[in-house]
């Protein structure tokens, strides 16, 4: 029973990586459409992308995909061949087809998931692009010219290259080049890497000649611009001679062998191209073969270091992706574990060696086990961080998926929108990445729906016609901040504020002295999105507080900043991981808890005739603002142990906040700070409210890792209530 | 061939996930005669005798030490700590709802594996690794209506004794975990 679960989700780990890898091409070639025309290499890996998905669904009888996958197939073959053109219809219907793929490979039971996805009119509209492409192949030119054995075992997508290539007007070479039987990889590919320089390789034959037993001699068909003494400059190699092929008829039926550095024959003028029956080539000239996706797409990099594989080609990109192994973050978990473990035997050796330092005659063996166990510190923190790395992925993975929103949504409303995206390579554990696409989808629908104005309407302000959007990730420190920047209407913060007057999110008092900062942050909070309030509000903040939430849980913070007419940033602050952070440790009532650091505002010492009550709810004025006290021993029902505070006047409060709310959660003792490494609980106590985690301190001790949000919200509900109630003074 | 006993921590090594010993690898799959004789690994709790497949069971260790979990209910002694893992620990005894007594020093928790998570059972006493045929287990046992039924997979005969063999998907829902007034308290 596991094996097939272990096979089913094999089968959709890897499914999804072609799917990534086929949307990420799929961008790309959009990009290129626009612009310079595709690139037939790009397209080519579409199709080996939706091949192997293909093959895959074939394997493990997952018929809807494989369907698909064929379907889909068919009409990239067609858009290989020429006989179909990129056009904007069908990258809708390919865009729609990766959703498609989503669906079917998205859990049974989960919401969209399941197997009843209808993939019917998808395929009707695939069968669709199928029929229009018979229409559009016209005549053939005669290629006789090039030479019956070489047109004799082109494939037809070699040819419709081959066609492509005299269609941009290129020269066609026939390149001779004779290889070492043990380098003819390293070799070839060195070629190749040379020659893409000036053109398309459109073909490898195997040479015609009689090969020696050491040596293996290959004909490669070229398209390229450049003239044959450019050619032959550039590939300069006693071992490969290049022919020139024309139309007129000349092409050698036998090679001649190969005669060291063939100097360019004089009888080499500029060429007139080949004659073009069809009149205008259809197609732009494919652009430069330069780099990696990252460069060709729209897309800003701010690494100041080349990217080690912008060099390679996409195909090199390609292959890279499929060195990978995968594996199960929670074999990951397993192995962070033992970590933890050999810490604390680290610590208890620790421990033995400060009892060897009392007996004098072993002075040189502890201090031998000094140095071992210092080392063996050093090596633990390396193999802590090596595992950490690992968890690591590129956020890029969820900014594909925004690229995909924003083309959709973009079409849907008949808005032109720019996204431009940087940092795509600033790493996150793997858990965080998973769980921000949801948050961040929806603040991109946010902009787009409600940030972005119309087209007629930004060029009245004066503004381009088309939106933009910036989707940035950066590494400050030990966090990562992404931003999601927009250069659209703006909010108006003084209308914020009075809706949330009018819904009783705040008073009057309390409005009269917000700042316009604090006002924007109110879209924060739960209640005042509802629908009504959004359309007052040109529709800003639709379940921005689910955003939040979803933020907060990930231990990170949201925050907005708007500009009335020019845009709205909204800045995401998280931790880099989630397995290593650093708590607060505090005792309530004779149990240990960890408060997430990163949620603690400060920590006072508070005196118990500072302490006001607003209808029975304990609350201290800090920094003129009115703060809740929550006894956390109150709230998690335990039993004091007996009343043993120093002073009984005084309290430890630790102030806690995430974005707008804080509260003060009143402890018995303050322990210290420490890095924990916090471990997730079992399903069977994960829902216990005001839980987060567990981890473990010195002595095999198991502590429980507080959830500050659900805290926060429980005692501000408490006060908010308190506060309709009685009319919301401190006494 | 009911009854027969074998030393528990041969049992649990042989059929134990992924533990193959030397000796497996020379005797290899000869050693079972009835292939489909289930065991199971019995224990006592409060008094009675209750069973758990061998293959639930992924360990048995002494009681450690448990971190007491707020708003959970009572029968969740809390969380513990093996060898890195968490798991939470149950009190057998409250959570089928019979008399507590004191556990002696021959107290043990079972640790299960169920959903892919691990549970920790505290139990009085661990007994033994008995085999029971198919034909001698009894499905839905009619004469048990209580409140316990629903805990209950099946009674199995060994001989003269009457094992009650539990049934974890019930015993571990997840939705009895956290104590439903969770909601009121604090508010006092």
């Amino acid at each position: 029973m596991t094996s097939i679960d272990q096979n089913a989700a094999e089968f959709i780990a890897e499914a999804q990586e072609i799917i990534e890898t086929f949307s990420r091409t799929l961008l790309e070639l959009e990009a290129q459409s626009r612009g310079s025309g595709p690139e037939p290499d790009l397209i080519n890996a579409a199709f080996r992308a939706i091949h192997s998905l293909k093959g895959l669904a074939g394997l493990f009888g997952a018929a809807a995909i494989g369907g698909l996958a064929h379907s889909l197939e068919n009409t990239l073959d067609s858009l290989r061949l020429g006989k179909l053109d990129l056009s904007r219809p069908v990258l809708d219907v390919l865009f729609e087809a990766i959703e498609m793929f989503g669906r079917l490979l998205a859990p049974q039971g989960e919401e969209g998931g399941g197997g009843e996805v209808d993939i019917e009119p998808v395929l009707q509209r695939l069968r669709q692009l199928g029929e229009r492409e018979a229409e559009s192949t016209g005549p053939q030119d005669s290629l006789e010219w090039v030479g019956e054995n070489i047109l004799s075992v082109l494939t037809e997508y070699e040819e419709h290259r081959l066609r492509e290539n005299i269609k941009a007007g290129r020269n066609l070479y026939r390149v001779h080049a004779k290889f070492d039987i043990m380098q003819i990889d390293v070799g070839l590919e060195q070629l190749k890497d040379k020659m893409k320089g000036y053109g398309e390789v459109i073909t490898y034959l195997p040479s015609a000649d009689g090969s020696s037993d050491d040596a293996i001699e290959l004909d490669i068909l070229l398209g390229s611009k450049g003239s044959l003494g450019e050619i032959n400059g550039a590939l300069a190699n006693p071992d490969v001679t290049v022919h020139r092929l024309t139309p007129a008829g000349d092409a050698p039926a036998a090679p001649q062998p190969a005669p060291g550095r063939s100097a360019p024959p004089a009888a080499a003028p500029k060429p007139a191209p080949p004659t073009m029956s069809e009149g205008t080539s259809r197609r732009a000239e494919p652009p430069p073969r330069a780099g990696s996706p990252t460069q060709t797409r729209t897309v800003v990099t701010t690494t100041e270091e080349p990217d080690p594989t912008s060099a390679a080609s996409s195909e090199a990109s390609l292959r890279s992706l499929s060195q990978t192994v995968r594996v199960d973050l929670r074999r990951l978990d397993l192995l962070m574990n033992l970590v933890g473990e050999l810490g604390l035997v680290q610590a208890n050796l620790t421990g033995v060696l400060d009892e060897l330092r009392q007996i004098d005659h072993s002075a040189d063996v502890s201090r031998e086990l000094r140095v071992q166990i210092r080392d063996m510190h050093r090596k633990l923190a390396l193999l802590q961080q090596g595992i950490l790395d690992v968890r690591m992925v590129p956020i890029g993975q969820v900014f594909d998926k925004l690229a995909r929103v924003v083309r959709k949504l973009s079409r849907d409303l008949d808005k032109e929108i720019r996204l431009v995206i940087s940092g795509a390579e600033t790493v996150l554990d793997k858990l965080i990445v998973e769980e921000l696409s949801d948050p961040l989808m929806h603040m991109i629908r946010n902009c787009i729906d409600h940030g972005i104005e119309p087209a007629a309407e930004r060029v009245a302000l004066g503004k381009l016609p088309g939106g933009k959007i910036e989707l940035r990730a950066f590494q400050k420190g030990n966090r990562v901040v992404i931003e999601v920047e927009d250069d659209g209407r703006g909010m108006d913060w003084t209308r914020i504020r009075d809706v949330a007057v009018r819904r009783n999110l705040l008073n009057a008092e309390e409005a009269a002295s917000l700042t316009p900062g604090e006002a924007v942050n109110l879209i924060f909070q739960p209640g005042f999105s509802t629908r009504d309030s959004a359309t007052e509000l040109s529709g800003r903040g639709v379940g921005m507080d689910i955003v939040k939430t979803n933020i907060a849980r990930l231990s990170g913070m949201i925050d907005v900043t708007t500009d009335l007419g020019r845009g709205t940033t909204f800045s995401i602050t998280l931790p880099v991981t989630l397995a290593i952070i650093q708590a607060l440790v505090i005792q309530s009532a004779g149990h240990t808890f960890c408060i997430p650091l990163n949620s603690v505002l400060e920590s006072i010492m508070v005196e118990t005739r500072e302490i006001g009550t607003v209808e029975g709810h304990e609350v201290i004025t800090l920094g003129g603002r009115t703060l809740p006290l929550l006894q956390l021993s109150r709230l998690f029902g335990l039993k004091p142990l007996h009343k043993n505070y120093r002073d009984p006047n005084r309290l430890y409060v630790v102030v806690v906040g995430l974005a707008q709310h804080r509260v003060g959660l009143v402890v018995d003792e303050l322990l210290g700070q420490q890095d924990v490494v916090i471990k997730p609980l079992g399903s069977a106590v994960r829902n216990v409210p005001g839980i987060a985690g567990a981890t473990e301190l010195g002595a095999n001790r198991t502590v429980l890792l507080l959830d500050v949000g659900r805290l926060v919200d429980e005692g501000v509900r408490q006060v908010d209530a308190a506060y309709q109630i009685g009319g919301g003074h401190v006494r | 061939m009911s009854g027969e006993r074998e030393d528990l921590w041969q049992a649990l090594l042989r059929s134990g996930e992924g533990v193959v010993t030397d000796e497996d690898y020379e005797h290899g799959y000869k050693r079972e005669v009835r292939q489909d004789l289930q065991q199971y690994v019995t224990f006592r709790v409060s008094g009675e005798v209750y069973g758990l497949a061998i293959h639930e069971i992924e360990e048995i260790s002494k009681v450690f030490q448990t971190t007491h979990v707020p708003r959970t209910a009572d029968f969740l002694l809390g969380i513990g700590n093996v060898r890195g893992r968490i798991m939470p620990v149950i009190d057998l005894a409250r959570r089928l709802r019979l008399r507590l007594v004191e556990r002696g020093r021959a107290a043990r928790v079972l640790i299960v594996h169920f959903n892919d998570e691990p549970y920790g059972l505290v139990v009085d006493e661990v007994m033994d690794v008995i085999r029971i045929p198919p034909e001698a287990m009894e499905d839905k046992p009619g004469g048990f209506t209580g409140a316990r039924a629903e805990y209950i997979r099946a009674l199995g005969r060994t001989g003269k004794e009457l094992v009650i063999i539990l049934h974890l998907p019930a015993l571990l829902d997840a939705k009895d975990f956290v104590k439903a007034t969770v909601y009121e308290e604090g508010r006092a």
